[in-house]
Formats: C-alpha cells, sequence, structure tokens
C-alpha cells in the first residue's frame, strides 16, 4: 500500500477479503499515514453504512451491487488517485469466472476512462487460472508477489 | 458425542490440505508453519497437552498423546515456546501418512489397512483447526477457495482408496460420502435438503456433530468466517462439479449436544454478471 500511496496519493481500497477495521489496523502498525485510503468494504457483516473513512456495504454477493457502488464511491471521493481491489479470488467463491472476468474488465474499463491506475489481486492457485488468462488481455501488467519493488 | 474418528478420515484431510497448497508457491511454508503453531495451541488452549511454561512437560504430554494415537515412530518433537505462543513446525509432517503416495494407481495395502485404526477427536480438531486458522490469518475469506479444494483432494483420496463407491450421479456419490462419515464416527446423522424456487438455500441438519461444537463455534467466536467442516468440503466439491457455489452462511443453530442446524446461500450455475449488466455499468455516469 505504501508503494502505491506514494506514488500516487489516496486510494481506494475495495475489500472483500478482510475486514476494513483489520486492514486500517495493520497498515497503519506498517507505518502508512492514516487516511491515506478510503475503504469500500463487503466483508463486515454489518448493514450498509458510511464512516468517514468507509463505506460498509455488508456482505455484498452480487457483482452489478459492487459495481455500482463502485462506481458511486469513486464518483463521490475526487482525491481518490489509485484503486486496490482485493481480492478478485474472493469473487470466485459465489460466481463463475466468465462473471468475475466480465466484472473485472468493466471496473478496469471504467477506471481506464477515469485515468485512474488500479491494482486487482488475485491468489496465485488453481482455481480462476483462465480469468488470470483473461485479466491478462486487459490489465497492462501482471505482477507476482515479491517482484513489487 | 464421539470420542474418537477413523483415522482414514484424518489422512484423507492431511492428503487433502497437502495437495491442496501444492499450488500455492512461497505462500505454502508460511501456511504449515502456522498451521503447527495453531495445533498446538489449541491443544494447549483445550487442555489435552501441559502448558508450554514447563517445556519438557509439555514435550512428554504431546508425545504421550500422539504415541497414544499410533504417531509414535515418526516422534521426537522439537517444540518451543516463543513469546508465550507454543509453536510446533513438525505437527503437520508427524500426522501425514507417509504412505499418501500412489504405487502403480493404487494405493499401499498398509493405507488400506488402517481402516479400522481410530485416532482421537481432538487431534482430528486439531488439525482441523489449525489449517482454518492458518488460512484466514494468510488469505482470508478466500482461504475457503483452498479450503473447498481440500474437499476434492479429500474426496480424491476416499475414492482412490476404497473407501467410498464411485457414481456419476452426484446425488449417489454424496449419500456415499455421508454415509461414509457417518460411519467413521464424524456425526451420528446428517441430513441436507434446498429450500426456496428456484432453489437458493442448503439446510443441513446433523446430531452429533463435533465439529461444530468445538472448532466451528471457536473460530467462529475468533472472527473468522471459514467453513472448515470436512463433510461440507467434500460436499462443496462434488456439488461444484455441477455449477453450485456455497455462500455466506445465513443461520446457525447448535445444541451442546450436537444437535446442528445451518443453512447456507447457494447459487446455482448461471452467469451472475451478464454482458447486459457490463453495458449498464459501462453506461453509468462517474
Amino acid at each position: 500500500m505504501k508503494y502505491f500511496s506514494e506514488r500516487f496519493g489516496m486510494g481506494l481500497y475495495m475489500t472483500l477479503n478482510k475486514p476494513c477495521a483489520v486492514l486500517q489496523g495493520a497498515f497503519e502498525k506498517d507505518g502508512l499515514a492514516p487516511g491515506s485510503l478510503v475503504y469500500l468494504d463487503s466483508i463486515t457483516n454489518t448493514p450498509e453504512r458510511r464512516t468517514e473513512s468507509c463505506h460498509y456495504l455488508g456482505r455484498m454477493r452480487e457483482l452489478t451491487d459492487l459495481c455500482i457502488a463502485f462506481a458511486k464511491m469513486i464518483s463521490e471521493e475526487k482525491e481518490v488517485k489509485f484503486v486496490f481491489v482485493d481480492s478478485v479470488s474472493t469473487l470466485l467463491i459465489y460466481n463463475d469466472s466468465k462473471s468475475v472476468a466480465r466484472f473485472c474488465h468493466s471496473v478496469t474499463e471504467k477506471l481506464r476512462s477515469m485515468n485512474l491506475p488500479a491494482a486487482l489481486v488475485f491468489v496465485e492457485m488453481e482455481e480462476g487460472k483462465d480469468v488470470v488468462a483473461q485479466m491478462a488481455q486487459f490489465c497492462d501488467a501482471y505482477v507476482k508477489a515479491g517482484e513489487l519493488k | 458425542m464421539y470420542k474418537r474418528i477413523d483415522r482414514i478420515a484424518m489422512d484423507a484431510l492431511l492428503y487433502g490440505l497437502l495437495k491442496s497448497l501444492e499450488y500455492m508457491g512461497e505462500q505454502r511454508r508460511v501456511i504449515l508453519d502456522r498451521m503447527g503453531s495453531m495445533m498446538l495451541q489449541y491443544l494447549v488452549e483445550t487442555g489435552t497437552v501441559t502448558p508450554p511454561d514447563s517445556p519438557g512437560e509439555l514435550d512428554r504430554s504431546l508425545r504421550r498423546l500422539l504415541i497414544k494415537n499410533g504417531y509414535g515412530p515418526r516422534i521426537p518433537l522439537q517444540s518451543k515456546a516463543v513469546q508465550g505462543t507454543p509453536t510446533s513446525p513438525n505437527l503437520v509432517e508427524i500426522l501425514t501418512p507417509t504412505d499418501q503416495q500412489l504405487v502403480g494407481g493404487a494405493f499401499l495395502k498398509s493405507s488400506v489397512s488402517r481402516g479400522k485404526e481410530k485416532v482421537d477427536w481432538v487431534l482430528y480438531e486439531m488439525v482441523l483447526y489449525g489449517m482454518t486458522k492458518a488460512l484466514d490469518d494468510q488469505l482470508g475469506v478466500q482461504g475457503q477457495l483452498i479450503l473447498d479444494r481440500i474437499g476434492t483432494g479429500m474426496l480424491d483420496y476416499l475414492l482412490k482408496l476404497g473407501a467410498i463407491e464411485r457414481s456419476d450421479d452426484p446425488k449417489i456419490l454424496i449419500q456415499s460420502v455421508i454415509d461414509y462419515f457417518v460411519k467413521a464416527g464424524y456425526a451420528k446423522s446428517f441430513r441436507y435438503e434446498l429450500e426456496g424456487a428456484p432453489p437458493d438455500t442448503f439446510v443441513s441438519r446433523y446430531e452429533s456433530a463435533r465439529y461444530y461444537t468445538t472448532v466451528f463455534r471457536r473460530i467462529r467466536k475468533e472472527g473468522s468466517a471459514l467453513l472448515s467442516c470436512p463433510l461440507c468440503l467434500v460436499g462443496h466439491s462434488i456439488w461444484g462439479t455441477q455449477g453450485w457455489k456455497f455462500g455466506d452462511i445465513l443461520e446457525v443453530r447448535i445444541k451442546s449436544d450436537g444437535q446442528v442446524l445451518i443453512k447456507s446461500k447457494v447459487y446455482p450455475s448461471t452467469e451472475r454478471f451478464t454482458e447486459k449488466d457490463a453495458l449498464r455499468f459501462s453506461r453509468m455516469k462517474v
């Protein structure tokens, strides 16, 4: 996160995997300045609500709803200079790989039209190898963890 | 509640676990190390072994437990306490069946002969707890993908060993899996049904299901959303071949005698983000 934050400024962290509170604690412990990120949290089990740094969506599982919430957040948060999606793998728990690849394509297209850089995280596992192959076609780079220095 | 479970069920779990981590690259070692620590922590916190403030006694009580369960030849252990958290990186290796490799397409006879052997349920719990916590710590919710893959590995193991009969009909195969787990001492009974038209909820009912009163309750309390019930994981694997996906748990009722009711969201094999959805999103003004 520090890498992105230092290069681009404030970021939008879309978390589908670990609750925003857990991430905030971990990032701050690692020296990321408070206020460097705003969160879109679709994992914390809570009714939809908004705080200063986080928009809790509850456990939103429909990709269409996620798209709408995401678009709304980037249009409202004018300070956001990059987007981090954590993670595409989580979407594969509830969705078929074709839908997930299409969702990622739609999100990246939208970000491209807004000139916003983004990283979509994917845990290396056999599931969704086809999604990675498809994503490689519309993403600028495929970087393995550890190669990002 | 059952006190022991078939060793084959334990072997299948460890086989599935190690198989599923093969794809994890560098993270594999990290997950296994974490798992080792959490497994020992489980034994200490449940009072199964002596706390690590007396390291010699911890080793001795752990050794006694392992020997009692037939894991004698693969110890001694080298456990140690680090900042109050017990660690034992060798536990997974000690428990892993050494004869898991296929020989000429069939398992070694020694695997089959283990069919009547039992191990203490607490060891099975320890592995389930350790792997769930390690996956949750390292991967978060996406750890469920690895857990479901463990189910596929377990099914593979049980089929190759002949503990479960093959069938192309998923319902027959699932029934064989249920029969196996009930016979193995996983639960006294298990029934399932689908609710909704079209079906959107999977309802599971258990009797004397120890996993839920121990591991499941504990990991939920600790904030994990992962489901590592071995019977469910094998079931997910079979339903997955029909394109079904299992989502969030909607309702859980667990009684202390192990009676359990669980309702989970299920998704059929349909595209859930269509070209039409993508087009609508691309036209949205931001």
